[in-house]
């Protein structure tokens, strides 16, 4: 029971960030749905769960991506980890946090992916994919601090 | 002691989860486009395009159902454009079939080859996932609807790429502005075959044209057929910009491309019928 409830949990707020992604870029933005999904878990949840979460995260990301299988749930299970470890040392669970939580988890997760194809087929960054990155990092906060609103922490803790 | 089992669970879970997804991309880098990683992705893949794509027409529905509210005139005065269109375009098909006819009759006379013959398969995005090295479309068609791997993908204005993966209901699309993209082309004034690539920006770049070639903006470039995924007389675009580089042999030619990349959710899939394009 208590799994199915977990399930349907982890559904709904990858949803969410999906349609708050796809209303931002136009179409279902898959990897800033999966960073913020990633993130708000990370905040309210251990660092164990939050491990597993960005690492499932990662999968369903690597499974809609052509490319390196493996990559996205690296670097998201990672970003899990961080954000649950560092979200216990400030206890500010408002706009600031999950914009700033939201905009180093993508450059992070997106820092690692860009790692192993630097490693694998030795791409090199051009100005121009350092300008859409950061774009897209702020995105990723703006849409973190849109979320903040359905995701309060006593809202959380009250239906435990 | 609670919290050091909690500790030792955690550091082991996220080091085997590590470890674990290191030797998966190590592997399917390895492995060929074929091998047991690529063809797991693209079967898991089937699975969740299957209801995003339910979800995504039951969205477009709605939103074209609310859209037809609030723009009735709008729509209205657009239909009688198209039928006027429509009926245009009859006549063209009629004229193009006699031409078509005209022209297999003199190809035979003078013993050239035949053109080539392609059906063409509607395709939907479901998915566009952009990395940082560019964007890949992720389409509702697969094997299961006739779709293989480097099938030429077109949209109504011109070229847009080509088929990258192939699930059994889904396709990755890989477009002609995505870095590791390429097509042999032809600019049509001049006749020069050259080598046009994906940038990750909007242009594309034109190679391999030779710096004593008179190709002027405005010059419309087209797919050679050289490079065999593309049959030839497909429109890529129209030259944008022509400069000089000293330390290159040939032209820095920069392509506008017909399709317009960032606002496409429709295409057609060419599947060649028989060998030869």
């Amino acid at each position: 029971m208590n799994l199915i409830k977990v399930f349907i949990r982890l559904i709904t707020l990858f949803l969410i960030a999906a349609v708050i992604s796809w209303l931002l870029t136009g179409f279902p933005g898959f990897a800033f749905a999966a960073v913020l999904a990633t993130m708000v878990y990370g905040t309210y949840h251990d660092e164990l769960r939050a491990t597993i979460f960005g690492a499932l995260m990662g999968l369903i990301l690597d499974l809609v991506s052509p490319e390196l299988l493996g990559a996205n749930a690296f670097s998201l299970s990672l970003t899990g980890f961080i954000v649950s470890y560092t979200a216990k040392f400030f206890h500010a669970y408002n706009f600031f946090w999950f914009f700033i939580a939201g905009a180093t988890s993508f450059i992070l997760r997106t820092g690692l992916v860009f790692l192993f194809h630097v490693i694998v087929d030795g791409r090199v960054v051009i100005t121009g994919e350092i300008r859409g990155f950061l774009a897209a990092a702020l995105w990723t906060g703006i849409a973190g601090s849109i979320l903040s609103i359905f995701f309060r922490r006593d809202r959380l803790e009250a239906s435990e | 002691m609670r919290e050091r089992r909690y500790q030792n669970r955690l550091y082991i879970t996220l080091l085997t989860i590590l470890v674990l997804c290191v030797l998966v991309v190590s592997i399917y880098v390895r492995e060929g486009d074929e091998g047991p990683l690529h063809r797991t992705q693209a079967r898991l893949r089937d699975l969740f395009v299957t209801p995003v794509s339910f979800i995504k027409k039951g969205y477009v529905s709605i939103s074209d159902w609310f859209s037809g509210i609030f723009m009735a005139g709008e729509l209205k005065r657009e239909n009688e454009e198209l039928r006027r269109q429509i009926s245009e375009s009859r006549r063209l098909v009629l004229e193009a079939q006699d031409l078509k006819r005209e022209n297999e009759e003199l190809r035979k006379a003078l013993g050239l080859r035949e053109r080539f013959s392609y059906k063409l398969i509607p395709a939907q995005v479901v998915i566009i996932h952009q990395e940082i090295g560019g964007k890949f479309y992720t389409v509702d068609k697969g094997s299961r609807d006739g779709v293989e791997r480097n099938d030429p993908v077109i949209s109504s204005d011109g070229i847009f790429g080509r088929v990258y993966q192939v699930g059994k209901s889904s396709s990755v699309i890989l477009p002609l502005n995505h870095p590791i993209s390429s097509v042999s082309a032809r600019i049509v004034e001049t006749r020069e075959v050259g080598v046009v690539e994906g940038t990750r920006e909007e242009k594309l770049m034109l190679r391999l044209i030779p710096k004593e070639s008179k190709v002027s903006i405005g010059n419309i470039v087209v797919t050679s057929g050289l490079g065999k995924i593309f049959p030839e007389g497909l429109l890529i675009g129209t030259v944008f910009s022509v400069k000089e580089d000293p330390n290159r042999l040939d032209k820095v030619i920069e392509v506008g491309p017909a399709v317009n990349y960032a606002g496409n959710q429709f295409f057609y899939i060419l599947k060649k019928e028989g060998e030869k394009w």
